[in-house]
């Protein structure tokens, strides 16, 4: 009997570079998580959007939303806006529960946006660059729009259900979503969002004058903005202007549209009041 | 190549030893079915999932040993052994090792 | 974003500093073993029936740690399922050097075989799954002396 180690091959280690091993899982990591993120979003997004108005309106209740405005320091500014918005929300045949309001911010950011229980809110910086009542009433027909199809708890929703798996999984997700930040920022809404409430504007805007004259104007402020980057904020503006549908493509839908629906393009403008010069 | 865990083999005689020869593996299944055998886990039952898992590991760790009881001229593996340890949450660790022998008919 | 810096730098300290002494301890492994092979170890519980033999209990045992670059990439494994290659590394290593350790002892003693040899692997890192694991591998055997 003879007894014997003789040297053994290393079969027992795989002989993939760890490196590679390493890249390949990360990079399947990564897709998972944009795929889960989207399909939770878009889930979120669904069901926020059979959320109730008045539960809506009493999540927005909790947060002290005219802390953030003007309006007191500009009374004149701010109910003319909010006539606007009124006539608007009759335009929109908008339901008698979704209440608009409207929150002026004296700032130069060229801003002007939509968050949960119908509060808009617009910016100095943009309202100066306006030429006309007509552009003014596309903009916040726009933006009243968003409430009309419940776009900020959609947006809203789709974040939330994102967070919370984030949370669930354990990794640190912005937890300020919930918080004061959240409400005023993280809402973006999808291209899709964008087209729809421009569809809205053009309609109002129609109602309103009877033609689609100076609506345009509004989408050629902001090519003008974006070429230029002399937007004056502190905050990013390209963050506002990203999600939006390209300038170019809105003036030509714009266009194409009042031949579809055989509205008029030209007409006489409605100027904007005095006290409205900055 | 003989796959036994008895010290011999009836018939045959061992004319020589050459020590011992080892398989392991270490597997894991992804996480769906991890989380579903979570949920079975409140219920009872067979998991399947990781019933699988174990046996793919045994497979391959089998294998491997007698990938290494070839390279060194065996014809078989006696007295085998398997042991099973848990390294992290949802994997598994099958270990296999035997004694590599040449056997030879009694002339 | 600072924890996912914090990752990265230990994912990478762990990848140079476990790859290098992970090679270090292979190439240690293979010269030790290439001497200790002069003593063979058998699984076999038949010891030789020709002559006597003094026979004695000897082991070796070696704990080793997972590095963050190891367990970072078993976690990612365990999303997709299939082979956790890097644990390999790790639990050969951990055998061979305990079974390299029993025979060293063995030599010691002037042992000329060592027979019945088992393994014992265990996790010594806790319950807890978040812990990055500790292997301590354990073998062990009966060593025999020609008398």
């Amino acid at each position: 009997m003879e007894y014997q180690n003789p040297k053994l091959p290393e079969n027992n280690v795989s002989k993939e570079h760890p490196i590679k091993e390493f890249s390949t899982l990360l990079i399947g990591t990564l897709v998972l998580v944009v795929v889960i993120s989207i399909a939770l979003s878009v889930a979120g997004s669904s069901l926020a959007g059979l959320i109730p108005y008045s539960a809506e309106k009493k999540v927005a209740g909790l947060y002290d939303m005219s802390s953030h405005s003007d309006n007191d320091r500009f009374p004149k500014i701010a109910s003319y806006l909010q006539q606007l918005a009124d006539k608007i929300s009759i335009a929109q045949s908008l339901p008698p529960e979704m209440k608009i309001t409207v929150h002026y911010m004296d700032s130069p950011t060229m801003n002007a946006f939509a968050t949960l229980g119908g509060n808009v809110f617009m910016f100095r910086g943009l309202l100066e660059k306006l030429p006309n009542e007509n552009s003014l009433v596309t903009l916040l027909g726009h933006e009243i729009a968003h409430v009309k199809y419940r776009h900020p708890i959609k947006s809203f929703g789709g974040g939330i259900a994102v967070a919370i798996a984030m949370t669930t999984i354990g990794s640190s997700a912005d937890t300020n979503i919930l918080g004061d930040a959240g409400l005023l920022s993280t809402l973006q809404f999808s291209r899709k969002m964008e087209s729809q409430s421009d569809l809205e504007a053009m309609h109002n805007l129609n109602t309103i004058y009877g033609h689609l004259n100076g609506g345009a104007e509004l989408f050629r402020i902001f090519k003008k903005a974006r070429g230029t980057e002399d937007v004056g904020s502190t905050k990013s503006p390209s963050e506002f202007f990203s999600t939006h549908p390209q300038d170019e493509k809105r003036i030509n839908s714009f266009k194409e549209t009042a031949k579809e629906k055989g509205w008029s393009e030209s007409g006489q403008l409605t100027p904007l009041p005095d006290y409205f010069n900055f | 190549m003989l796959i036994s865990n008895l010290e011999f083999m009836t018939g045959k005689k061992v004319t020589k030893h050459l020590g011992l020869v080892q398989g392991s593996s270490v597997r894991a299944k992804h996480a769906g079915r991890d989380i579903m055998s979570g949920i079975k886990n409140m219920f009872g039952g067979e998991l399947t999932a990781y019933t699988e898992l174990l046996q793919e590991s045994r497979e391959e760790a089998t294998e491997r040993m007698i990938e290494q009881a070839q390279a060194i001229g065996a014809n078989a593996v006696l007295n085998v052994r398997f042991s099973t340890s848990s390294i992290t949450a949802g994997a598994a660790e099958i270990y296999v090792y035997g004694t590599a022998v040449i056997l030879d008919d009694p002339s | 974003m600072e924890q996912l810096i914090y990752v990265a730098v230990f994912v990478s300290l762990g990848y140079f500093f476990g790859r290098r002494a992970e090679k270090k301890h292979f190439k240690s492994l293979i010269e030790r073993e290439e001497k200790m092979n002069k003593l063979p170890a058998m699984g076999s519980r038949m010891p030789p029936q020709d002559g006597k033999y003094d026979q004695v209990l000897v082991s070796g045992s070696v704990c080793i740690a997972n590095d963050y670059f190891k367990t970072f990439v078993a976690g990612l494994r365990n999303l997709f399922g299939g082979k956790i290659s890097t644990y390999e590394s790790l639990l050969d290593r951990a055998r061979r050097e305990a079974l390299l350790r029993m025979k060293e002892e063995a030599y010691k003693l002037g042992a000329d075989l060592v027979f019945n040899v088992k393994y014992e692997t265990s996790n010594i890192s806790g319950q807890s799954s978040k812990k990055p694991p500790i292997i301590e591998a354990h073998a062990y055997g009966t060593a025999l002396r020609k008398l």
